[in-house]
């Protein structure tokens, strides 16, 4: 879905009663009693039952812009995921905000903690009263994975560029100031490449062989698509719609989206909390994300393309099983064929092949009932009659 | 609506450098002899070559060229698409860059929409192309869309069309159904006609398309002619696609009526029977289940009752 923030107030509502609290050590008095609240609730939070309503309803409810940091806007907001408790925030703020001082751009950081706490939040929390304004820590009330964090984020943020991080140093932070160049020279998004690696050879093995099936299926020419140390523009974030597991996607996405992505070589420093083998379970979801990720970015808008060419499939097999047992079993000395189970076969794929075209048929409907909000191109500039150019709306679906 | 601009003509443009001056001076020619405010909408659909340079050039000499830049290579139906959600005029003309359309055409086909009608396509009758790649497949096509959608359209994939803005603003298009559009708005109630215009050989460049269209224009086909006519109704559709399922289904069911002594399921022939009854019966509940679900769909979608056809309302041409 490419509908804007804006258009959809459901959505964000939903979002807001999923961001459950802002930590807000330097805002106004008032909410420093709320505070002390949420921190004696804690170990209530972590019980394994919860009653949703009442969390919900302790929760301050805060509008998504007034709660980001106080003071001017600055140009670069860095969004941290945090999802295990011993994610090094410190590590992570102290490293790239050196960088980016040194540097000269002003930025800040929005750490959202993914349902964890622990050591991390203490961190975080330390953090933004050590650096006023600079730091804001947000959490989560479950666990929604890291495309949800860096969305939740993205509304605390203010930066005109967005720079997502793991939640450990991984790339030298040195590597900031190139990419934030090719960011200034026209790139939406800069997609790192970890070379040479330092990791173990089994890690650096799946993920050879990660970014060679993407780049089979979604013809991303990518190196590096596991790296989420990333730097883009606003927009990007904003327009490329992404859930669940697909924030690993996002650089391929963003492309066939229209936006431009380059990709730099950068100084991989170490590997963290890799086990190497990730156990059968993240290698079945990784596996099914791409074949959604594949799916909608080919088929979104003509889904009786997909559906129809394998149904059609299936009923030509099982109209030629159906046909070829019936001749035999009419011959007179082929009797005993149509009992084999060959013939039940025939008619069951024939039954798949109509189920599979009916469900493309169902996607055409639901499609061309939404078709006036997907906008299947993003305009890059229009040049008006004789004017200045201006530039293209990102994507946006308000003109159609 | 007084609208300053009264043609618009949507120009997708990939790569296609050494046609784009020829065409615009052609284009000129031909509506200038009109003496109407017009524009020309150049959607560069991410052409590698140097066709944006070269309609930033035509845009300098040109106050009546407009320029929609892709950031990347879309197709021809989104360059369609954005033409028409930039385009400013009454009248929306949409021209293949490729210099085989004639732009001389356009005033006819401006002439006869004004005569009446909401859609006018054009009929390239003698066309200059291959007969086997091009030109078969195109017959075959052409007659297949004009069959089952019933909107006989001599040329549907003549690029050369003629809108009136308020079809082509009320109409969705997606994929690659641009050559749908006269058959999806008189579904909507516009008024189709068609012109015979000149086509011509190419000179520069080389074809974008090739015989791989084929399938997916089938399986466009399916989708356009239950869009088009069960759009908000789709039970009835899927009722129709059961009736042949449920015919065969009936007719086994009383042949065994008849034959209920003599079938025996340990009987190779009996089973056959029995199982093709299955068949056919599950086939049947399958698809009118579905039918409930694009009923659903449709009613999530808020397209049900007096929304779901955007009626195209005629009102009389300046």
């Amino acid at each position: 879905m490419t509908l804007p923030q804006e258009e959809r107030p459901n959505e964000e509502a939903r979002e807001l009663a999923k961001v459950g609290e802002t930590f807000r050590p330097e805002a106004l008095p008032a909410l420093e009693g709320e505070a002390e609240m949420l921190a004696l609730r804690q170990p209530k939070r972590r019980a394994p039952k919860k009653p949703q309503a009442e969390v919900l309803a302790i929760t301050p409810h805060v509008a998504p812009a007034a709660s980001a940091l106080p003071g001017e806007p600055p140009e670069i907001s860095v969004i941290v995921p945090v999802t295990t408790v011993d994610g090094r925030v410190r590590e992570v703020v102290t490293a790239l905000s050196a960088e980016l001082d040194r540097l000269g751009r002003s930025h800040e950081f929005v750490i959202v903690f993914d349902g964890v706490r622990g050591a991390a939040w203490a961190d975080a929390e330390a953090l933004s009263r050590e650096r006023p304004g600079r730091v804001l820590p947000m959490a989560l009330q479950q666990a929604f994975g890291e495309s949800m964090c860096l969305s939740a984020g993205l509304q605390r943020a203010r930066g005109r560029i967005v720079v997502t991080t793991p939640q450990y140093v991984q790339i030298d932070p040195f590597e900031l100031g190139p990419m934030l160049v090719a960011i200034d020279s026209g790139a939406d998004l800069v997609s790192p490449w970890r070379h040479p690696r330092v990791d173990p050879v089994l890690n650096r093995l799946q993920s050879a062989m990660f970014n060679q099936v993407m780049r089979w299926m979604l013809h991303a020419q990518f190196h590096d698509l596991n790296c989420t140390f990333r730097v883009m523009r606003r927009e990007v974030l904003r327009d490329v719609p992404i859930h669940g597991d697909m924030y690993r996607f996002l650089p391929a996405i963003a492309a066939r989206q229209g936006f431009k992505v380059v990709e730099r070589r950068v100084r991989h420093l170490k590997e963290w909390g890799g086990k190497g083998f990730f156990g059968l379970g993240v290698y079945g979801r990784r596996a099914l994300d791409v074949l959604g990720v594949v799916f909608l970015s080919k088929f979104t808008h003509k889904p009786l393309r997909f559906f129809g060419t394998v149904g059609a499939v299936f009923l030509f097999l099982g109209a030629v099983l159906c046909l070829t047992t019936t001749v035999q079993g009419l011959m007179p000395d082929g009797g005993p064929i149509l009992t084999r189970s060959l013939f039940q076969f025939g008619v069951l794929l024939f039954v798949l092949g109509v189920q599979v075209i009916g469900f493309g048929l169902v996607g055409e409907i639901i499609i061309y009932t939404q078709a006036q909000n997907l906008r299947e191109y993003r305009v890059e500039k229009v040049w008006e009659a004789g004017d200045e150019p201006r530039d293209g709306d990102g994507g946006s679906a308000r003109e159609r | 609506m007084a609208s300053p601009l009264s043609i618009s003509v949507v120009v997708p443009v990939y790569d296609e450098e050494e046609n784009l001056r020829p065409l615009q001076a052609e284009i000129a020619r031909a509506l200038e002899s009109l003496g109407e405010p017009w524009e020309v909408v150049y959607v560069d659909d991410g052409s590698r070559d140097r066709s944006l340079a070269v309609l930033l050039e035509l845009r300098a000499q040109d106050r009546h060229v407009r320029i929609v830049q892709f950031s990347r290579n879309y197709g021809q139906t989104a360059a369609m698409a954005a033409g028409f959600d930039h385009a400013r005029g009454d009248v929306v003309v949409t021209l293949d860059a490729d210099l085989q359309n004639d732009p001389a055409d356009i005033p006819a086909l401006v002439a006869e929409l004004r005569r009446g009608h909401d859609v006018v396509a054009g009929w390239r009758k003698e066309r200059h192309d291959g007969f086997v790649l091009r030109r078969l497949p195109s017959l075959v096509a052409n007659r297949l869309i004009a069959s089952v959608t019933g909107v006989a359209i001599h040329d549907t994939g003549c690029t050369l069309k003629a809108f009136r803005r308020e079809v082509v603003r009320n109409l969705p298009i997606y994929a690659e159904q641009h050559r749908f559009l006269p058959a999806m708005s008189a579904a909507s109630g516009a008024r189709v006609s068609e012109l015979v215009v000149n086509h011509r050989p190419r000179r520069f460049g080389h074809s974008k398309y090739g015989i791989g269209r084929a399938t997916r224009v089938l399986l466009d086909l399916l989708s356009i002619q239950m869009i088009s006519s069960f759009s908000h109704r789709p039970m009835q559709y899927f009722g129709l696609l059961t009736l042949p399922f449920a015919a065969m289904a009936g007719a086994f069911l009383v042949y065994c009526a008849f034959q209920a002594d003599t079938i025996q399921l340990d009987n190779t022939w009996g089973r056959a029977v029995l199982i093709t009854f299955m068949l056919f019966f599950m086939v049947c509940a399958y698809l009118l289940m579905l039918g409930f679900l694009a009923e659903l769909a449709v009613k999530a979608s808020g397209l049900h009752g007096s929304r779901g056809r955007r009626l195209i309302v005629s009102e009389p041409m300046r």
